[in-house]
């Protein structure tokens, strides 16, 4: 693979594990009214 | 409402403690959960929000307005609602690592004031887990 190849393919690798660490990893609510 | 929100894009699980009315969503695995969906979601089942919280990681960033946003993913991010602990992330602000906290996305309002889940949600920082 040459350069111009690889560094795209590169960027889009540290895009996506870039966007793994970034998350929401709960929610939480207080309800009020729950049966 | 726990068969409710389970049903909604991106829940993995759905944890219900009927004693105090507490409820937690986790989302499934490389899904994205959307909290105002959620909101709406937990109103439509029946039942009133008094509060929404998130655990989240992502970036610090300064809005073009000048204030902060909290950055969770390319289309995912948050208003920051200034406060004592908002100003500890204003250092944050660019920097390249990501930071898991704790904020409060919606309260009920007190008084007479009709609930309104509906608007973008602003984010209140309640306290920062995990910095870099």
């Amino acid at each position: 693979m040459n350069s111009k190849k690889f560094l795209p393919a590169l960027f889009m690798a540290w895009i996506a594990v870039s966007n793994s660490w970034a998350a929401i990893e709960r929610i939480e609510l207080r309800v009020e009214g729950m049966t | 409402m726990q068969q409710h929100l389970g049903r909604q894009d991106g829940v993995g699980k759905v944890e219900v403690r009927l004693l105090d009315g507490h409820v937690v969503i986790y989302p499934k695995t490389d899904a994205k959960l959307d909290p105002a969906r959620i909101l709406k979601a937990t109103y439509d089942s029946g039942v009133t929000v008094a509060e929404m919280t998130i655990t989240a990681s992502g970036w610090i960033e300064k809005s073009p307005s000048g204030g902060l946003v909290f950055r969770v993913s390319g289309e995912q991010q948050f208003e920051i609602k200034p406060n004592s602990a908002s100003r500890e992330v204003q250092g944050l602000a660019g920097s390249k690592g990501t930071v898991t906290l704790r904020g409060r996305l919606y309260a009920k309002p007190t008084g007479k004031q009709k609930p309104k889940p509906a608007g973008p949600l602003e984010l209140e920082v309640l306290e920062i887990l995990r910095n870099g």
